[in-house]
């Protein structure tokens, strides 16, 4: 099959190069608030000026050149190189760099422009890259198939941002050099869209900025090395202006091509490349509140709406990647099972590139230690110790040993109702990140049961002895147990009796002495019981 | 924002991410020469420090450092770069005897030497212990390497390296001494004996508690010859345990 199955003519181009296009400049299709912060004015020589980079990879282009040789590949590998140009050179792109399965172009602000044309240009003229490639994909797909060889699909990244762009001296093709951190940025968002199967990727930033007539669906945030997130969309289609003249089957024709290169991204094969960032769908990241080596915690929101929530995410691309990531999705499984008022809600667990994460309940009024700081009055100490006592009875009945009852894990709703968090899963992820590092306060162990101290075996009955000093602490203001040194502290949840209730809480005595007993075969057997004898008590 | 995506560190061109910690992340690197080299970069620990530290030292299981330099994204480090990477975690039921033997004898010779310079590593575990090409294991990761006698954390409660492996005085604000990496190594012996961590702490409070308080594990009979160097290795009181690195040496010898 020689090349010229393959050779362009210009009915292969859409109608919608035309039409469509001229709309572009049209000022008036600008909007969203994103806008405001473009800048209206030509950029200044020689400093870094609000561009928009697209940069275009061809996946699949190694394999589909070993099906071929001599002239039928140089036509091929000519044919690529013509197709990843044309939209960006017709709509005013400068190409930066190619190689040839890729390209780096820039659009820069044109002086003649009364308000910033380049992030639609560049959004078209990706969209219509997209485009050209599945013709030519859907022209050479016969012949690739016939060799065994994976489809064309392109993955494209765009991003508009502050970079360099200068003139290239002695070209005749007037390419250009592009610098700066925005051109780093959609080489970024290529793999994102690779990753993702999206195969088009924009910044949310971009999007915004290229008007009201690109059509975005599934969002993502993407943590960049500095710490910053980057709000990203996936572009799926071109919307028609009103009035537009353009049939719209031309608008169907591009949504068709777009989805169909993901169909292909889809079907094949290959790990996501990841580039060690992290990359997480329908979230909008807002800040890290904790790290380790192998784990963070991000708070993040729903991008669908809803409260606030705190994403636990740990790496599972290590060496021990798919024990890990088989024990997280056991794990889950265990704690999403949990309805109960007293415990942290679990909203959703997800994967992505090398990490997988949970979404969980996130509590902006802070843990019960800020509570009991000072003295509670009885009754709210009853009533929090009743509350626990629940939120513990679902998570055994779930199969499940907290380990960790402290009042740092026992949340406060706005209601006032507290719930119990940081177990299974959410406290895997916690202990990833105590221990990477030096320098990390673990704490004093003021709620460890004696068998914990001990390394012996471990079940529910350990949650009640710290429920025991936990009730201990907010009847009296005081923990039961203080030494000097951790070890003597450990020595006396081993051996020292469990220490008596002030005269007024005496009827309680009883039920801690049961709650604090050393051996777990002395203490409730369950919470239940817990709740039980306290109904009696106060019958 | 600073420039962000690291294509180099002085003359190291990077190619691919090795590994990440707290506070830097190591990328395989190679200069124009071709050689390939291990490079940490981090924006704020000191690894100039780290590289003296490291140039200071001359024993086939530590890990050889090649240069250090400040570049837009912090401070770098190229060290050799040990192919086979972090040790990972012990099969069930451990390792054989002689692979045990040997890398015990690798990892001691190490202390032994960074001991009798007046260091202490305080960081000792499987993530810090690369295997090369050879199958020889190094000692890597200096960034918590303090002289002996250093002050510990003034912090209650604070620890200096992972809880996992880290001794019980290094929980409990003791000045830095090189018992503390032998009770690390303990850790390591019982994991490579028998696939398991001595305690079987689930967070960490339970793991800083039982490093304190729970009795050394007995190990399964086809490994218990192996008792009483693992008692002198995990002694709860430091004054109890091995002293240094040549002191595991020389009871492993005989």
């Amino acid at each position: 099959m020689g090349h010229e199955h393959y050779t362009p003519d210009e009915a292969d181009f859409p109608a919608t190069e035309a039409a469509p296009l001229d709309a572009l400049f049209t000022p008036s299709q600008l909007s969203g608030s994103g806008e405001s912060r473009l800048p209206t004015q030509p950029p200044v020589e020689d400093e870094a000026a609000i561009c928009t980079f697209v940069y275009a990879r061809v996946h699949h282009f190694a394999s589909a050149c070993s099906t071929m040789a001599g002239a039928e590949l140089t036509a091929f590998v000519n044919e690529v190189r013509r197709t990843l140009s044309s939209a960006a050179l017709k709509l005013g792109g400068e190409i930066a760099q190619r190689r040839p399965d890729s390209i780096l172009c820039a659009f820069t602000h044109k002086p003649e422009d009364r308000v910033p044309t380049h992030a639609k240009r560049g959004l078209h003229a990706a969209i219509l890259t997209v485009h050209d490639v599945m013709q030519l994909a859907a022209r050479i797909g016969p012949q690739l198939e016939a060799a065994g060889v994976p489809p064309l699909w392109i993955a494209v990244g765009v991003h508009l941002g502050a970079g360099e762009v200068t003139p290239r001296a002695n070209n005749a093709e007037r390419m250009v050099h592009a610098a700066g951190e925005a051109v780093e940025i959609a080489r970024l968002l290529e793999g994102v869209g690779a990753d993702l199967r999206w195969g088009l990727v924009a910044s949310a930033g971009t999007r915004l900025a290229a008007g009201t007539r690109v059509a975005s669906g599934r969002c993502a945030s993407l943590g960049l090395p500095d710490d910053s997130y980057l709000e990203l969309t996936e572009i799926n289609g071109l919307v028609p202006r009103a009035g537009s003249k353009t049939p719209p089957s031309h608008y169907a024709m591009l949504r068709e091509s777009l989805e169909r290169n993901q169909q292909v991204a889809r079907a094949t094969e290959g790990a996501p490349v990841g580039n060690g960032n992290l990359l997480i769908e329908d979230y909008r990241v807002l800040r890290k509140i904790g790290e380790g080596g192998n784990a963070s915690v991000y708070l993040a929101q729903p991008v669908g709406g809803g409260p606030t929530q705190v994403l636990k995410v740990m790496r599972i691309d290590g060496p021990e990647g798919d024990a890990g990531l088989q024990r997280f999705l056991q794990e889950y499984a265990l704690i999403a099972g949990i309805e109960h008022p007293n415990v942290a809600r679990f909203f959703r667990q997800g994967f992505s590139a090398g990490s997988a994460y949970i979404a969980m309940e996130y509590f902006p009024l802070g843990d019960l230690r800020s509570r009991i700081r000072r003295l509670l009055d009885p009754a709210i100490a009853l009533y929090y110790l009743r509350q626990i006592a629940g939120g513990l009875e679902a998570i055994h009945q779930a199969n499940i040993v907290h380990r960790d009852l402290k009042p740092d894990n026992i949340m406060i709703r706005q209601d006032g109702i507290v719930a119990i968090t940081d177990f299974g899963v959410a406290k895997q992820i916690s202990m990833l990140i105590t221990d990477t590092g030096a320098g990390e306060v673990v704490g004093t162990p003021y709620y460890l049961s004696p068998e914990q101290a001990q390394g012996r075996r471990v079940d529910t009955r350990a949650d009640l002895y710290s429920l025991g000093v936990l009730a201990y602490e907010m009847l009296t203001g005081n923990k039961p147990y203080h030494a000097t040194t951790t070890q003597d502290l450990l020595r006396l949840h081993v051996e020292a009796p469990v220490p008596a209730l002030p005269p007024q809480h005496a009827h309680l005595q009883p039920v801690l002495d049961r709650l604090m007993a050393k051996e777990p075969e002395q203490r409730y057997a369950s919470a239940t019981e817990l709740l039980d004898d306290l109904d009696r008590l106060q019958a | 924002m600073t420039a962000m995506f690291p294509a180099c560190a002085g003359p190291w061109q990077l190619q691919a991410v090795l590994g990440r910690g707290r506070r830097s992340t190591v990328y395989r690197g190679t200069d124009a020469r071709g050689r390939i080299a291990a490079i940490k970069l981090s924006r704020d620990a000191d690894l100039a420090r780290e590289h003296r530290v490291l140039a200071g030292f001359d024993h086939d299981n530590l890990l050889r450092p090649l240069d250090c330099g400040r570049g837009a994204q912090g401070q770098w480090l190229a060290t050799e770069w040990a192919q086979g990477g972090p040790l990972g975690a012990a099969p069930d039921g451990g390792f054989d005897e002689p692979q045990v033997r040997r890398w015990l004898a690798e990892v001691a010779g190490a202390l032994a030497h960074l001991h009798g310079s007046g260091w202490v590593h305080r960081d000792l575990k499987p993530a810090n212990l690369l295997l090369r090409a050879d199958g020889t294991l190094v000692l890597a990761d200096f960034g918590e390497a303090v002289p002996a006698g250093s002050p510990g954390p003034a912090v209650p409660g604070t620890i200096v390296g992972s809880p996992s492996h880290a001794a019980p005085e290094q929980s409990q604000g003791a000045p830095a001494a090189p018992a503390a990496d032998v009770y690390s190594l303990g850790v390591l012996l019982h994991e490579w004996l028998t696939g398991r961590p001595p305690f079987g702490g689930e967070t960490p409070a339970e793991v800083l508690a039982q490093h304190l308080f729970a009795p050394i594990p007995r190990l399964p009979a086809a490994r218990a010859q192996w008792q009483p160097l693992l008692d002198a290795l995990l002694a709860k009181d430091p004054a109890r345990r091995l002293p240094d690195g040549q002191a595991v040496l020389t009871r492993n010898a005989t």
